[in-house]
């Protein structure tokens, strides 16, 4: 809104009309005598005017007829003015008051010092300041890997039209070297990363051209996917309990099997120790999800599966089909699990009492949106649910009449890695976190993924040797065992043949060898509270004969979460009572300050090493 | 490695006594229950059985088809005092605890805050943990008050 100018020629009109309505009242005054006297008369110019509010106007007066000249200002017979009418000084240079008043019309009168009455009087109506469009574009701040596309929007405040213009780098549109960006704000990458990388996406205001909002986005390899470690949804509530420490999140994009219909879902934790995609039901808003492809047997009874996890918590679902796109790899037909599916509320009875612990079926429980296993496997059961033998704890179900009983599933049904389903960069991934520090200094980014303010902590770059960003160069490569296992973990002079794994999905080093039997548990919280942090200097051998050391340690949890960090790499916690045989059960921490490769079962391993059982290189 | 419990059980001494059964029987018994209670869940595990004696306890192994190996301990008193799993998936543990499934259903919603971690419970009459990853899962419970005398609860593994 502009304020309303008053003309020259009408300013000059309305002085006469009003003066002489001044004048009129003023001779209609009689003295005591009845005589009719000259009374003074003061007329006020311009008489009627709009002002924005906090700008100024001056006022003329001009004493008609009186004894003195002398002339007081005031609005709203307040002399001088105030703060909330608008002040007036002696010489009738009126200043509106910072906020229109109400009602926001005021009177300015000139009034002479020898009779107050009648006086010049002028009407002021105080407007709005004109309001600058502001324009504003989420998200601030984020990646897409080369060839794919990122969605930008912008709202624009304070004008009629919201229409913008977008650009690239001060392109508008873009250019196939910048990417290109749409009228609605589509920016699409091009396959080939710009130089340099990252890229300034600009929304104009077509209202004012002066008012523009802008975004920066990394284009990275079109093998990677960003990396978060932010707390995860449930967290930033300022419930603790409700964080989620150390979480690796990561965005996927999943879509009706050759279709465009697509949906970004995000806060999906990567997880290492598991094989699969598994999505909340309710993480889904726009695509469908009883139009994935329904997976089935041959008497067209839909595949259930009863998932568990090591802490008995456990989570039941239909599996569909889907086109799982994740950083810029796409598997076009790659079976997940849909979990908290209202079609089959009930779980088989026998995945009730598998399933112990708290039923991973919302975001409550799980912490996420889902689950990207990337394992060594290639399916989830493998052979083990393809040849019609069942056994305790088999995962796999069909439910005639609602009736759940176990069922084989061949291996092309079951729910699969979907890196495996890659057209290319299939064999493995490669985790790569920033080193942080230790307790007390947060340096990764932990605000909820709310889609602005987001910067990446680390990649998840698909393929192990096939690009020129996953090569993996001298790092050594461990063979894993028959159980996905390191073969011997050596802790101070004791070497465990129990076993031991690398585990994303695990927020916290779960170690309870006999060294660390005199760790404190924490009182309020499940992790290792020691005085003093604990040295946890590991020989990590591979099933090939190669070995290696990890310098890790364990710190005081209560320390570590009074940070208010969300990333830590000395959080520990008990992985038994203490025994010899307990396990190592290396979660996140070990992953800071690493790159990681994580190599698939049946792929080659690099550098000639026998892998049947997959790898890890680091 | 070397006991540091003073238990005077190692590694060694439990390869030493032998394999009295092979076969493909359905037979189980339950933590806390007598041995005799061996067939009431016979249905449940099938495999390869292997009864197994060592000093102080008699050891029952059962090997299913998918690879899993479940073992149960007993007491010179004939009560199973531990049981122990391994394998790709987590067995039915209602079936293989008994009585002490209420303990586990008491405790495992307790360990709030942990993501991906083992499962620890540890009380007076129940200790247990469960952990693994997808593929390989492994755990062990026993009931500390029927473990025989001078016997380390590192026998249940």
């Amino acid at each position: 809104m502009r304020a309303r100018k008053v003309s020259p020629g009408a300013l000059a009109g309305l002085l006469v009309v009003m003066a002489g309505a001044i004048f009129l009242a003023a001779c209609s005054t009689t003295s005591s005598t009845g005589n009719v006297i000259p009374l003074p008369v003061v007329t006020i110019s311009p008489v009627s005017a709009s002002v924005q509010a906090g700008q100024p106007m001056q006022f003329t007066a001009t004493v008609v007829s009186s004894t003195s000249t002398t002339i007081s200002w005031s609005v709203n017979n307040v002399l001088g003015g105030n703060s909330t009418l608008g002040t007036v000084s002696t010489t009738g240079l009126y200043m509106a008051p910072a906020a229109v008043p109400n009602p926001p019309t005021v009177t300015v009168a000139a009034t002479s010092s020898a009779e107050t009455h009648p006086y010049g009087a002028a009407i002021v109506t105080i407007t709005a300041p004109p309001v600058s469009p502001t324009v504003t574009v989420t998200p601030t701040d984020t990646t897409t890997p080369a060839g794919t596309s990122a969605q930008f929007s912008a709202s624009v405040n304070g004008a009629a039209s919201t229409a913008v213009t977008w650009s690239v780098n001060g392109v508008a549109g873009g250019s196939s070297t910048l990417g290109m960006i749409t009228a609605s704000g589509l920016y699409t990458a091009p396959s080939a990363l710009p130089s340099p990388p990252t890229v300034v996406v600009t929304a104009t205001s077509q209202a004012d051209t002066s008012q523009a909002a802008s975004a920066t986005l990394e284009v990275t390899a079109g093998n990677t996917a960003p990396l978060y470690v932010n707390l995860g949804p449930n967290g930033n509530t300022g419930n603790p309990a409700t964080n989620y420490y150390n979480g690796l999140f990561t965005t996927v994009t999943v879509c009706l099997p050759a279709t465009q219909n697509c949906q970004i879902i995000p806060n999906i934790l990567v997880d290492t120790g598991s094989v699969g995609l598994r999505i909340l039901d309710s993480a889904f808003s726009t695509v469908p999800v009883d139009e994935l492809g329904i997976i089935q047997d041959s008497n067209g009874n839909q595949i259930q599966e009863c998932v568990q996890f090591g802490d008995t918590s456990y989570a039941w679902g239909p599996i569909f089909y889907a086109q799982v796109e994740v950083g810029g790899e796409t598997a076009t037909s790659v079976p997940i699990q849909i979990l908290g599916d209202t079609t089959f509320v009930v779980p088989a009875s026998s995945c009730l009492s598998l399933g112990i612990g708290p039923n991973l079926d919302n975001v409550a429980t799980l912490g996420a949106n889902g689950i990207l296993g990337v394992g060594t496997e290639v399916q989830d059961c493998g052979l083990n649910c393809a040849g019609g033998a069942t056994f305790s704890g088999y995962p796999y179900y069909i439910c005639p009449s609602n009736v759940c009983q176990p069922a084989p599933v061949p291996l092309v049904q079951q729910v699969a890695n979907p890196v495996a389903f890659f057209a290319k960069d299939n064999n493995g991934v490669e985790i790569v976190l920033p080193s942080i520090s230790v307790t007390g200094a947060p340096t990764l980014p932990f605000t909820k993924p709310d889609g602005s303010g987001l910067i990446p902590a680390g990649q998840l770059i698909f393929g192990v040797g096939t690009e020129s960003n996953n090569a993996v160069g001298s790092a050594t490569v461990y063979a894993l065992n028959a159980n996905g296992n390191f073969p011997t973990i050596v802790f101070n002079g004791d070497t465990h043949t129990s076993d031991g794994f690398l585990d994303t999905g695990s927020n916290a080093l779960y170690v309870s060898d006999p060294t660390t039997l005199g760790i404190v548990n924490c009182s309020d919280n499940p992790y290792y509270c020691p005085a003093t942090p604990l040295p946890l200097d590991l020989t990590l051998e591979g099933a090939n004969g190669s070995s290696g050391m990890a310098t890790l340690s364990i710190a005081n949890a209560d320390d570590l979460i009074a940070t208010g960090s969300a990333a830590f790499n000395d959080l520990g916690g008990a992985s038994g009572e203490g025994l010899s045989t307990d396990y190592f059960d290396l979660g996140l921490p070990f992953f800071f300050g690493n790159s990681v490769f994580v190599g698939i079962a049946g792929t080659t391993a690099p550098a000639s090493v026998s892998a049947p059982n997959g790898y890890y290189a680091f | 490695m070397e006991d540091k419990h003073g238990w005077g059980l190692g590694r060694t001494v439990w390869a030493i006594l032998f394999i009295l059964v092979l076969g493909t029987a359905p037979a189980w018994a339950v933590l806390g229950e007598p041995e005799a209670s061996v067939s009431a869940d016979g249905q449940f595990l099938r495999g390869q059985i292997r009864d197994e004696v060592h000093p102080g306890y008699r050891l029952h192994q059962i090997t299913d088809a998918s690879g899993a190996v479940v073992r149960e301990y007993v007491s010179p008193a004939g009560k199973v005092f531990g049981v122990s799993w391994q394998g790709p998936f987590v067995p039915n543990l209602q079936q293989l605890l008994g009585s002490y499934f209420t303990y586990l259903q008491q405790y495992a919603h307790s360990q709030t805050g942990r993501h991906g971690g083992p499962l620890i419970i540890k009380n007076g009459n129940f200790v247990f943990s469960s952990g693994g990853h997808m593929g390989w899962r492994h755990g062990h419970a026993y009931v500390p008050s029927l473990l025989p005398t001078n016997l380390s609860p590192e026998v249940v593994q």
